[in-house]
């Protein structure tokens, strides 16, 4: 009860406990500060390591799909300036029946060397399709399309994905003037690559477990992304107009593109111009995902490489469960030198205290508290005035008793018999009373051998006197 | 030959220090070797009286019970207590104060067979006339030791009922271990009481001289351990009672010389 009372009111403590809880909070503090402060900063340190890498990630694959477009480029550039696309383009328009054969296995070729190429055709100034791989093509009018109007004015085109209304089939378009011999240009070779393929790419990255690889183009829609479902939908809902250019276009399948409802990553993402970083809640679990994406350089698409926060946080985890351990192992450590050190500390008042209770009940005596009276600090200087007073109690107690009581010697002689057999009756004792039998008898024999000899010594004095006179005579 | 003397008290705080301190300053002032041992090692304090200080002390009784030392490499010629040089000398082998080699002979103990080995080589060692044994109160192995190899057995005790019953034991146990000579010496008693009556009442009582009865004086508790009383007041009753007491302790020897 008295134990309880004293927990409950710190007051009350020991001051074993006071001092020991006082050290231990004393080091416990400032170290809990420090931990929090580091532990801080790792994991801020270690989140910004994490954002860093999946950056990484998205800026390689982001430059891989890059070269791959400028390769495709390259293949348009090829188609272009082919020998047999340029004597067809350059002929007039009744020779040109005769080259159409040999325009036709050029394309051909082209087109069979990549099977993700969709179509490869001609188009000339006025944006009617000449020759192409497929044949619906032929005769239609490109004129309308931004990669026609861009390449009939001299420079490369490369389209984001298009809804290809000849075939029906989304895909991406690259286009490349033709120029003639006068540098005029007399047509476009236009490379339409399947969309399929760029989804290959993305799919196929090598990324750490539960991590996913996506692509937005400028409009913040994903084109790409391993969960069918999401693909065609923006990361924001799309302004009116924008959808109702959509529907016009047919640009994607879909004439309405649903909202995944991510401003915050649609922010951070659409029209990005370095790589960054970002997170979001996903629409299929409501989990907390990490997101580090880059940008394209020839198209405007930013390809993301999304991680969830759940695996993202597993280092951290760590880390923080390192740090709890560590201040745990220290505390503990810190908690025993406490104890151990207050102990010391309240040694010496405990057993003062133990002493005047003694004092108080007269049974004090001073030889218990000696040991500890002899050290020069502030306890020992207690210790000594305690013994002082100790000693000025015990007088005074004395001097009014023997005013009081007439001196009476009493010896309880039974309580003296037992006290002299525990004494006398062990081993030790016996043994030592033998020894001490053999010593006497020793030694009065050489006191005996030594007073015969004084005796002896004597005589002859004696005798010598009596023979000094005799002879003066 | 020398004569080992014991001065022992069956509980702590009666003056046993003071009492051979003085008693030994008495003896040696007056032409003898004297050599005064503290074997009250869990509570030294002799070396006080004599003025010496714990720097002072290069090796304590407690270096020779571990066998750091000979016996005679503890002793501390403590001559300097008398106000003029004497002929003969007086040396106190004492006790260690450092508070952790108290602590350590509490704990470990040591052989008491050593000490009296100690004694031995000591009166030979210093060619003593005299070893008064300061002993440790109550009745453990080594105080009975002393008793056992003493030839003077002194008693001390305060006029109280727990040192009347705890001088009966030691008084019993000392005449077991056949010790030659004994005495009673009562100290801190009131000057109002009889001194006479009481001196007459213990020798019934014990069936043993009482050598002396020291008054509680002012003065005594005035100096406390700071000093040997019958050097700073050599006029003073107690200081004759001291006398006394000395003068029995060498009495037998004296009288056979007187022979």
């Amino acid at each position: 009860m008295k134990h309880l009372y004293r927990l409950l009111r710190p007051p009350a403590l020991s001051i074993a406990a006071k001092v020991s809880l006082a050290l231990l909070l004393a080091a416990l503090i400032p170290m809990g500060f420090n931990a929090y402060y580091n532990l801080q900063n790792s994991l801020n340190n270690a989140e910004q390591n994490e954002y860093r890498k999946l950056e990484l990630i998205a800026t390689s694959t982001a430059s891989r799909l890059d070269q791959l477009i400028i390769d495709y480029q390259k293949v348009a550039t090829q188609v272009s300036t082919d020998p047999q696309i340029l004597d067809f383009m350059n002929a007039k328009a009744a020779d040109r029946q005769k080259l159409q054969s040999a325009v036709r296995v050029s394309l051909k070729n082209v087109f069979r060397s990549d099977e993700n190429y969709d179509a490869v055709f001609i188009i000339d100034p006025q944006g009617d399709c000449l020759a192409a791989t497929d044949a619906s093509y032929l005769n239609r009018n490109f004129s309308s399309q931004e990669y026609f109007q861009t390449a009939v004015q001299g420079h490369s085109y490369a389209s984001e994905i298009l809804m290809d209304k000849v075939t029906n089939r989304p895909g991406f378009h690259l286009s490349e003037a033709i120029w003639s011999a006068r540098g005029e240009v007399i047509g476009v070779a236009v490379l339409k690559i399947k969309e399929e393929n760029i989804d290959l790419i993305v799919d196929l990255l090598e990324l750490e477990p539960d991590s996913y690889a996506f692509l937005v183009d400028s409009l913040g829609v994903i084109i790409s992304h391993p969960e069918k479902d999401y693909i065609y939908h923006s990361l924001t809902a799309l302004p009116a107009k924008t959808q109702s250019q959509i529907a016009k276009e047919q640009r994607y399948l879909s004439s309405a593109i649903a909202s995944l409802d991510s401003p915050a990553l649609a922010e951070a993402m659409i029209d990005a111009q370095e790589p960054g970083h970002a997170d979001y809640f996903s629409p299929s679990d409501n989990k907390r995902q990490m997101v580090g994406f880059a940008p394209l350089e020839v198209l405007p698409w930013v390809l993301a490489v999304s991680k969830p926060e759940t695996a993202f946080e597993q280092p951290l985890n760590g880390l923080i469960w390192k740090s709890c351990l560590n201040l745990l192992v220290v505390g503990a450590i810190a908690a025993a030198a406490a104890l151990v050190l207050a102990r010391n500390i309240a040694a010496p008042i405990r057993r003062l205290t133990k002493a005047a209770r003694s004092l108080e009940r007269g049974a004090f005596e001073a030889d218990t508290l000696r040991p500890i009276s002899h050290s020069k600090d502030d306890i020992g200087r207690l210790v000594r005035v305690f013994m002082q007073m100790a000693k000025e109690v015990e007088f005074r107690e004395r001097e009014l008793k023997q005013e009081v009581e007439k001196l009476n010697i009493e010896v309880d002689r039974t309580k003296k018999a037992r006290q002299v057999e525990e004494v006398t009756g062990t081993k030790y004792f016996q043994e030592l009373q033998q020894r001490a039998k053999k010593l006497r008898q020793r030694s009065t024999s050489k006191e005996q051998d030594w007073q015969e000899h004084f005796q002896q010594l004597q005589q002859k004095a004696q005798n010598m006197r009596r023979k000094v006179p005799a002879a003066r005579k | 030959m020398c004569k080992i003397v014991s001065i022992h008290s069956f509980r702590g705080g009666t003056g046993k220090s003071n009492l051979v301190a003085n008693v030994a300053a008495t003896i040696a002032s007056q032409g003898k070797n004297v050599g005064v041992i503290d074997t009250d090692i869990q509570s030294p304090g002799i070396h006080i009286l004599f003025g010496l200080e714990e720097e002072q002390v290069s090796y304590s009784l407690n270096d020779y019970l571990w066998g750091n030392c000979n016996i005679q490499d503890t002793a501390c010629d403590v001559s300097h207590i008398f106000p003029q040089a004497i002929e003969n000398n007086i040396y106190l082998i004492p006790s260690s104060i450092k508070a952790g080699e108290i602590a350590r002979i509490l704990r470990e103990g040591y052989d008491v067979g050593k000490l009296n080995d100690g004694f031995q080589k000591l009166i030979s060692g210093l060619n003593l006339d005299y070893l008064l044994i300061d002993t440790h109160p109550g009745l453990n192995e080594e105080t009975l030791l002393s008793i056992a190899i003493s030839d003077v057995l002194v008693v001390l005790l305060r006029p109280d009922n727990q040192d009347f019953q705890g001088t009966g034991v030691t008084i019993d146990v000392a005449r077991k271990l056949q010790v030659p000579e004994m005495f009673l010496v009562v100290n801190k008693v009131l000057p109002k009481f009889d001194f006479d009556t009481l001196k007459q009442d213990l020798e019934t009582t014990y069936n043993t001289t009482v050598a002396g009865i020291i008054p509680l004086s002012p003065e005594m508790v005035q100096l406390a351990s700071s000093g040997i009383f019958c050097l700073k007041y050599p006029d003073h009753s107690i200081s004759n009672t001291v006398q006394q007491i000395a003068s029995q302790i060498l009495g037998k020897q004296q009288k056979v010389l007187a022979n």
